[in-house]
Parts: C-alpha cells; sequence; structure tokens
C-alpha cells in the first residue's frame, strides 16, 4: 500500500478503519480511495475508474456518480499527463453511461459518440500532425524501407494502401524511389473510399489528396497513378445503418469484389507487383465472430484475400496492446496502462496550453471513448497485441519477414531526431517503438506461405 | 479485477540516517549500493525488500527486456532522489572507494586479490531484474506500472524532468538538464535545414518531403506549369465497382459519392453531403445532432450562450475551432461567478475541470472526497436556482436551512435522506464550485428541470440516482463502526422511507 502522506491534509487527523468491513460485497469509494490518503496518483485514478466501470456494469447508479464526481476533481485537459488521461477516460465513462441508459440521458443524444464533430485538418497541418512524435512515422519508414527493399529490380508497383492516415506516408517512397540508381518504377496506389470513422479526419476528399500525390510524383518524375475503389454513382441514399456498420458492410463488399475474378481484372494489371500495406488497421476490422453472420471474421478474411493476390510483401502496423477484450474492466485497465504513452509524451516537449498537444490528445480520447463507451459494431477499436497479430498472420499463412540492417538504421535515425525517451527493439519479426522502454507500436512484413527471407 | 500496485516508499530521513551509517570512506562521501554484490547493505538498514507489481498483461514472453509493464518478476527499486543523483553509489568494501558504476567496482575489487569465491555474486542470490520508479510522487513513472527498466534511464528521466536545465544550446538557447541530451541537440541544431517554397523551415528532410508533397505551393506550381509529355502521367480513377453487374445484391447500401474526376480542382463543398462525405468520413458534417449539454460541457447559465456563439460544432471546412490559448489562465477568476468554466471553450473536448483547485484537490483527502461525494446528492429539486446562480456543486446547510435538514434521522427528509453534517458542509475548499466541476452541476441542473417532482419526494438526478443517505456513505466508507446498526442496511432504509412518505406497506391496510 501506498503510504505515503503529503503535507498535512485533513486527512491525516481521520484514519479509515477497517474498509473491508464495509459492505465488502459491494465495491465502494472507499476500496477504490484506500490507499490514496492524500494523493491520488496513477494507480488510485485506475482503481477509481475501474470501480466506475463496475459500478456501471452493476447499475449501480449512486457509486458510478460518485466515482466519477471523485475523478472529476482530478481530471483536467490542461493538467499533467496523469490528469489528462483521466479527463478522457471520464469522459469515456459519462459516454457509456448514457449509451446504457438512454431513457435517463437528454433527448436528442443518439447514443453515437460525442466527439463525431471532430475537427478536420488540412493535409499541410496533417503531415505536422503526424510528424509531432514518431507514433506513427516508426510505422511509416520501417515499412517504405520493406516496401523499397522488396520491390527491388521491379518496374511496375501497385501498392494498395489501407491506412487511416491519408497517405501522408507515400511521399517518402516517391522520394526514394525517385533516387533508384536503377531508376522508379511506375507506381500506382489504390485506397479504398472508405475509412474507418476514426481520427485524424481530413477535410479535402481522397481525390484531392491523390491528386496532390500525383503532382508531387510528376515533380518528382515517378511515373504515377491514383486509383480509389469506390461505388458507381447512381444510387444515393442516406445510410439508415449506424456509420459503423456501414464501414464493415463496404468492406464486405469489397472483400468479395477482389476474390471475384472479374472484377480482379479491372484492378489489377498482369505485369504489375503488389503491395499491400497496412497501418492502424486491422484494428477496424470486426474480429467478433458474433458479429459476422457468414461465421468467419472479417479480420481473418481480410488477410485470406490480401494473400489471395499474392503480395511481394504485406506490411502491417499497428499498435501494440490488446483491446478486444470482452470484459470492460480488462479493457480499462489495458487502455490505461497503454495511452498514457503518448500523454506523456507530448508532455516532455510541449506545453500545457498547446493546440496542438490539446488535439492530439483529443484524437487519443476519441479512441478511448470508443474503447470503453461503445459495444458491438459501433466499438471500431479493436486492437489486438503484436505478439497476437504475428500469430494470426501466420494461421492465416504467412510467413514473417525480418527488416534488414538498413531498415533498422533509418529507424533508428528517425528516433534520433525526436525526444531521446523513443526507442525501438527487435522482437522475432516484429520492430518495435517503445516510449522509455514501454512497447508502443509495432511494426512487422510479410510474405505468402513458403519462406520468409530478405 | 483489482490490482495491487505496492512498493516501499524510502523516506528521506531514513535514507539520511543510513548514509550516514555508512560514510566512513575518506572523501566523506555516503553511497549505498543497490546492487546485490557481497555485501547485503540494504537488507541491514531498508524495509524488506518491495514487492512484486503483478502484471496487466498475459505474461511475456522470455526474451523480452522490457514489456508493455514491466516484467512482473521484476523487482521495484525506489531511491531518494539524493540516492538517485549521488555520483558513487558504489562502494568497495575492503578501501571504501566509490564508483559510479557496479562494473566499474567490480574490477577495482579484483584488484584486492580477493579469494574466487568473494568475487562473485552469492550463487543462491536470484538476481532479479530491476526497475526503478521516479521519486517524484507527482510524477507519472512514480508508480510501479510505469517504472523504468534501467538505472541510468531513471536518472536521466529524474533530471530531465525534475531537475534543473544547466546545459543551454548557443544557437537556439533551448535548455538541458542532462549533458548528452544537449550534446545530441548541438549536433544537429541549425545544421540542416530544408526550407518549403511556402516559408517554412524543416530540420528534418523526411518532414520535409511529407509536408512539401502536398502543400499548397507545390499545387500551385503544378497547375501552372505547362504539363509535358513527360513519363510522369498522374491520374486519379474512380474504380466503380459492384454496380456494374447489375449485382442484385440488397444488402449494399448505395454510398452518396460523386464519383471523382480527375481535375485538380475538386470543389470541396460537393462533398458535404449528409451523412457521409468522399473523405469516408462519416457524420462530420451533421450538425443537427445536440449534444447533452453536460457531455458538451457547455458553462451553466451565463456562458451557454457565449458557448453556443462560437459555434464549435465543427462545421464546415477547416480545423475546428482549438482550445483557445487562455485556456491555461481560466482558472482562479472563477470563483465568484456562476461559470464552472470560465474562458475556455472546451465544448468540443469533454468536461474541464479548471485547476484553481487543482493543488488542493491533489492533497484533498480521500475521505473528504468521499464526504463530498455524498453532498452531492443534498443539490435538491428546491435548490435549482440557487445552484445556477451560487454556481455551488455543493450547498452548505447553512445556505439553505429551508431546505436541508439538519438532523442525523433520515426518516425526516422529504426525500433525499440526507442528513450533512455541520463539519462536512465546508465550502471553503469547494470554493467557487470547484469541487464538483461543472459537469456534475449541469448534470444535476439538467434532470432538475427535466424531472423536477415538486415536492422532491422522488427526484432523480440524470442516472436515475438516489442520493446515498450520509449514513450510508460513511458506511460504505469504512466508518460503519461508529454508526447504528439500523444505518447499516443504509439503501434499503431509505427506501422504506421513500415508500412509507408515499405509500402505505401492505400490510398496514387502508
Amino acid at each position: 500500500m501506498k503510504t505515503e502522506l503529503r503535507g498535512n491534509t485533513a486527512a491525516a487527523s481521520i484514519s479509515i478503519q477497517n474498509p473491508t468491513t464495509a459492505a465488502a460485497a459491494a465495491p465502494t469509494i472507499s476500496g477504490a480511495l484506500t490507499g490514496c490518503l492524500g494523493s491520488l496518483d496513477g494507480a488510485c485514478i485506475e482503481k477509481l475508474l475501474l470501480h466506475c466501470a463496475s459500478a456501471l456494469e452493476g447499475k449501480e447508479w449512486t457509486l458510478a456518480q460518485q466515482v466519477m464526481w471523485v475523478l472529476n476533481n482530478v481530471a483536467s485537459l490542461s493538467g499533467d499527463p496523469n490528469q489528462r488521461l483521466t479527463s478522457w477516460f471520464l469522459r469515456a465513462l459519462i459516454s457509456r453511461a448514457a449509451n446504457v441508459c438512454p431513457t435517463a440521458t437528454m433527448h436528442h443524444f443518439d447514443g453515437s459518440s460525442a466527439i463525431d464533430r471532430r475537427r478536420q485538418m488540412t493535409v499541410t497541418e496533417l503531415a505536422g500532425y503526424v510528424d509531432l512524435i514518431p507514433w506513427h512515422t516508426f510505422g511509416f519508414c520501417a515499412s517504405n524501407s520493406a516496401i523499397f527493399k522488396a520491390i527491388r529490380g521491379c518496374s511496375k508497383v501497385h501498392v494498395l494502401d489501407f491506412s487511416v492516415t491519408h497517405c501522408v506516408q507515400w511521399p517518402t517512397l516517391i522520394d526514394a524511389l525517385a533516387k533508384r540508381p536503377e531508376g522508379p518504377p511506375s507506381l500506382r496506389i489504390t485506397v479504398p473510399s472508405v475509412r474507418p470513422p476514426v481520427p485524424p479526419f481530413l477535410n479535402v476528399s481522397c481525390e484531392e489528396v491523390g491528386q496532390r500525390l500525383s503532382n508531387f510524383a510528376r515533380f518528382r518524375d515517378v511515373e504515377f497513378e491514383f486509383n480509389i475503389i469506390g461505388f458507381d454513382n447512381n444510387n444515393i441514399a442516406l445510410c439508415r445503418n449506424s456509420m459503423y456498420d456501414t464501414f464493415h458492410r463496404y468492406f464486405e463488399s469489397l472483400l468479395t469484389s477482389l476474390v471475384d475474378p472479374h472484377q480482379l481484372s479491372s484492378l489489377f494489371r498482369d505485369d504489375e507487383v503488389i503491395v499491400v500495406n497496412c497501418q492502424n488497421w486491422l484494428r477496424s476490422m470486426p474480429d467478433d465472430d458474433e458479429e459476422q453472420s457468414a461465421g468467419s471474421s472479417l479480420r481473418d478474411d481480410f488477410l485470406h484475400t490480401i494473400m489471395g493476390l499474392n503480395p511481394a510483401i504485406v506490411v502491417v502496423v499497428d499498435e501494440d496492446a490488446d483491446l478486444n477484450v470482452s470484459s470492460l474492466t480488462t479493457r480499462i485497465t489495458n487502455c490505461f496502462n497503454y495511452l498514457w504513452i503518448p500523454f506523456d509524451a507530448l508532455e516532455t516537449f510541449l506545453p500545457k496550453d498547446s493546440a496542438q498537444r490539446i488535439e492530439y490528445e483529443s484524437d487519443v480520447g476519441h479512441k478511448i471513448e470508443n474503447v470503453i463507451s461503445h459495444e458491438g459494431c459501433q466499438r471500431m477499436e479493436r486492437l489486438e497485441s503484436g505478439a497476437k497479430l504475428c500469430q494470426r498472420m501466420k494461421n492465416v499463412g504467412f510467413s514473417g519477414v525480418m527488416f534488414c540492417e538498413e531498415t533498422v538504421k533509418e529507424v533508428k535515425s528517425l528516433l534520433d531526431e525526436h525526444a531521446s525517451g523513443w526507442g525501438m527493439k527487435r522482437d522475432e519479426e516484429m520492430l518495435v517503438l517503445t516510449w522509455k522502454g514501454h512497447n508502443s507500436v509495432f511494426a512487422t512484413a510479410w510474405v505468402p506461405g513458403g519462406l520468409g527471407e530478405n | 479485477m483489482m490490482m495491487m500496485k505496492s512498493f516501499i516508499f524510502q523516506q528521506q530521513q531514513q535514507d539520511q540516517e543510513n548514509m550516514s551509517n555508512l560514510t566512513t570512506s575518506a572523501s566523506g562521501e555516503a553511497s549505498i549500493s543497490s546492487s546485490g554484490g557481497g555485501r547485503e547493505l540494504n537488507q541491514n538498514n531498508y524495509h524488506p525488500p518491495p514487492e512484486i507489481p503483478p502484471s496487466n498483461q498475459p505474461p511475456p514472453k522470455k526474451k523480452r527486456n522490457m514489456p508493455g509493464n514491466p516484467d512482473p518478476d521484476s523487482e521495484v527499486i525506489s531511491l531518494s532522489p539524493t540516492t538517485l543523483m549521488a555520483t558513487n553509489r558504489f562502494l568497495c568494501e575492503i578501501c571504501n572507494k566509490g564508483f559510479q558504476r557496479d562494473q566499474n567496482l567490480q574490477l577495482h575489487r579484483r584488484g584486492h586479490n580477493l579469494p574466487w569465491k568473494l568475487k562473485q555474486r552469492a550463487k543462491n542470490e536470484v538476481v532479479k531484474k530491476k526497475v526503478y520508479v521516479c521519486p517524484e510522487p507527482s510524477c507519472v513513472h512514480h508508480e510501479p506500472s510505469r517504472a523504468l527498466g534501467d538505472l541510468t534511464g531513471i536518472k536521466k528521466h529524474f533530471s530531465r524532468k525534475h531537475g534543473e536545465k544547466k546545459w543551454k544550446c548557443e544557437k537556439c538557447s533551448k535548455k538541458y538538464a542532462v549533458q548528452s541530451d544537449w550534446k545530441a541537440h548541438s549536433k544537429t541544431c541549425g545544421t540542416r535545414e530544408y526550407r518549403c517554397d511556402c516559408g517554412t523551415l524543416f530540420s528534418r528532410r523526411d518532414s520535409f518531403i511529407t509536408h512539401r508533397a502536398f502543400c499548397d505551393a507545390l499545387a500551385e506550381e503544378s497547375a501552372r506549369a505547362i504539363p509535358t509529355a513527360a513519363a510522369a502521367t498522374a491520374t486519379t480513377t474512380t474504380i466503380p465497382q459492384f454496380n456494374h453487374q447489375g449485382n442484385n445484391n440488397n444488402n449494399f447500401l448505395h454510398y452518396p459519392f460523386s464519383s471523382s474526376s480527375p481535375s485538380p480542382s475538386l470543389k470541396k463543398e460537393d462533398n458535404n453531403i449528409t451523412t457521409m462525405d468522399s473523405n469516408g468520413n462519416f457524420g462530420l458534417l451533421n450538425n443537427s445532432r445536440e449534444l447533452p449539454p453536460w457531455l458538451a460541457s457547455c458553462p451553466p447559465a451565463g456562458l451557454r450562450a457565449a458557448a453556443a456563439a462560437s459555434s464549435v460544432m465543427g462545421s464546415g471546412p477547416g480545423p475546428g475551432p482549438l482550445l483557445p490559448h487562455h485556456l491555461s489562465s481560466s482558472s482562479s477568476s472563477s470563483s465568484s461567478s456562476p461559470s464552472i468554466l470560465s474562458g475556455a471553450n472546451p465544448s468540443q473536448l469533454g468536461p474541464t475541470l479548471p485547476n484553481f483547485h487543482s493543488s488542493t484537490t491533489q492533497h484533498m483527502s480521500a475521505t473528504a472526497l468521499l464526504q463530498k461525494a455524498a453532498q452531492m446528492g443534498a443539490t435538491t429539486a428546491s435548490t435549482t436556482a440557487a445552484s445556477k446562480t451560487a454556481g455551488l456543486m455543493l450547498v452548505t446547510p447553512t445556505a439553505h436551512p429551508d431546505h436541508h435538514h439538519v438532523t442525523t434521522n433520515s426518516n425526516s427528509n422529504a426525500g433525499f435522506g440526507f442528513a450533512p453534517r455541520d463539519s462536512v458542509g465546508t465550502t471553503a475548499a469547494i470554493g467557487g464550485g470547484g469541487g464538483g466541476g461543472g459537469l456534475f452541476q449541469e448534470m444535476m441542473n439538467y434532470s432538475f428541470e427535466a424531472v423536477e417532482d415538486g415536492g422532491g419526494g422522488t427526484t432523480r438526478d440524470f442516472l436515475g440516482l438516489r442520493p446515498l443517505t450520509h449514513s450510508d456513505l460513511l458506511s460504505l466508507a469504512g466508518f460503519g463502526n461508529c454508526i447504528n446498526d439500523d444505518d447499516s442496511n443504509n439503501n434499503n432504509n431509505a427506501d422504506h422511507q421513500h415508500s412509507h412518505e408515499s405509500q402505505k406497506q401492505p400490510w398496514q391496510g387502508n
């Protein structure tokens, strides 16, 4: 137990005696606060969050409200990292409470995320956003390097880009290809027209992004084509289902077409080498069997389909945490003990009132809310850890490709440019970005079946 | 799933006492070894070895050095700041010479020609992996689950975060606490600079490239450039899918897309359609959904209009309103105003508790917080107006004597069963509504508006909560011994009281 007392607070004169005698069967605030006399630190906050969650699950509204009240005293969007993190967690819990008790909440509140109306960035802002901390650029760097290596000697390359960061990954690859000794290949990048409704959000269309990328490629003398797998514009109808459902359905349809030979011919060309890029993407593919009427998970289907395209390389980058567990309390624990990382990292070099920092944190908050307050198909964020992902890839039939030394060097020099808490380590086929030694993002590369050599 | 995080905190006095015990070296430096070594210093003078924090995740593979959380078998070491920063912590027991690193000490000891067995660590000593926590209590690395894996790391962290920044870069005046950080920075500061046409400077090439690719400056340049017959063709096409073969699959939802055109000047306005724009961004542009006030954390009463006026609902293009930079200054001025969330415009970002009592909050005891939590139920329906104007989350009994029954007999309460004690009703620490924060203020207010029940008999707040009696809460907090057994059935009692007032028991007949 943490026994330290801070200063002379009123607590010093009151001791909580025998907390276990009080309604031991039911979770209580005393349980949450025991050991936190005089200070509320991360461990304490975590306990409070868990108490709140179990109170909500157990429909103990009074207790839930009271724990929320206590948490609200700790929470602050502009305080220290723990306070900021708590603020987002509290918000997520409240949102959950609202979802759980819709009748008790306000009219008009349709249960979807309160943070839906997100700010949209310009592309330039997005470029700066991903540059703040190496959270995304780590994956970009490792992937681009692995892709570059895999397409050595190829003259026609087709990249299937499944990512939430709107193609900001590609300029550096295009630049590297432009400088290739044998000259650049002709490059095609294809993106789906629908992305998971998660931040970061852009204020321009996919086409616009593609156009800019095309301009840049032309500027670097790289033959380039940008494609969007969309829909014919015959029917315009409102999506009656939730946005999340829409995303999944789109993907089911996409996958169906990707295995249809007739469709394939319009998408792919004979002489091109296929590369698949998945950045922060797989986690949005549902894995829960209950939700798939077909009986198998969309996530596995996606991977099978990808493998069927016989790609030269598949890069998969995602966050290293297990957030797709059914137990709410486990999710809260895992989330809290993982997402402190970006908050801590941003604290090292941005002031407390920095707009960039607050925006970044609010995007993390969006994730927190999705993980905690949503269930079913509304819960987009279904992260699985790197270790699990690797196992999944192997089960589907992929073999891991080790990142070469050049890649490691490039990533290292990228990290050197950021705060010194960022590090990197290898774990079998994974390259893992670490913050102060704690895993944050993992990057992997795969080829279908057979041997996975460099 | 509760996790007990425990470790022994070595207090400053203890350290100093121990250090004086060990001061035998000529230099007068006191140093304490944290490694096992041949000499079990730690065992004699300190608390028993710290406990092992359980891991949050399944046990990692053995070869991992530092999984997402510290290895469950690792030993958590907590050193005082002085110890941490002490330079020569490894003492030779023969001559008391101090060394900064254990390996240096070992090297030195060999020179004393010790019998071979003394040169090795005790065979039966299990060398556990050590992780270190930061001595600064408010630091995130103070708790075991955020411990750092090596001593150098925690030393550096402590210096950087909590230490004085003694090193300054000459070129850009940036300050560093750790010399190696300063050196690393000086190497690259100003050496490479990349400038985009738009004027932005970058020190890293990849950042520059990424920016440049999307920069408006480049787009303009391309638009002006005469399209050449260069091999670099760049086209954007949408590959139509799904509808071409007359697919009758009715499961498809048709998306309100505009099919793309290769023209560079795609107008963004076209994309503002209903529920999904062609970014694939859902629901962004639909402003008709309202947020419940408390979730949007609109400040109460007077400030609500102001918040609405600033149209924070993120409509249209461009980045939405950002938190104004004066957020940090929002704090203490709010104590007398009705607004809990003064100044700041955090509507997009959720409940914001101004920090004016943040420092006191941290010092508020658990018990005090509990007691205040209990008082939340005290804001009865009849105090709605008062709550708004006073802006107080918690209302003292003295402020509204006609609404509160200051008695310990919960039966007499008009439905809340709440008997606040004078000693608890101190608003001093709560101040200008700080204790409860805008969030619950709003929850209360809103619920009272919506659900107000006249007589205040069965008023409930938004979650359908029934406030606990004060005695309920105290017994929950563990003060049960001090209270009558009557009250130990807390909730049940209150229920019965309510039903007594509103209806007769069945057995009472008519």
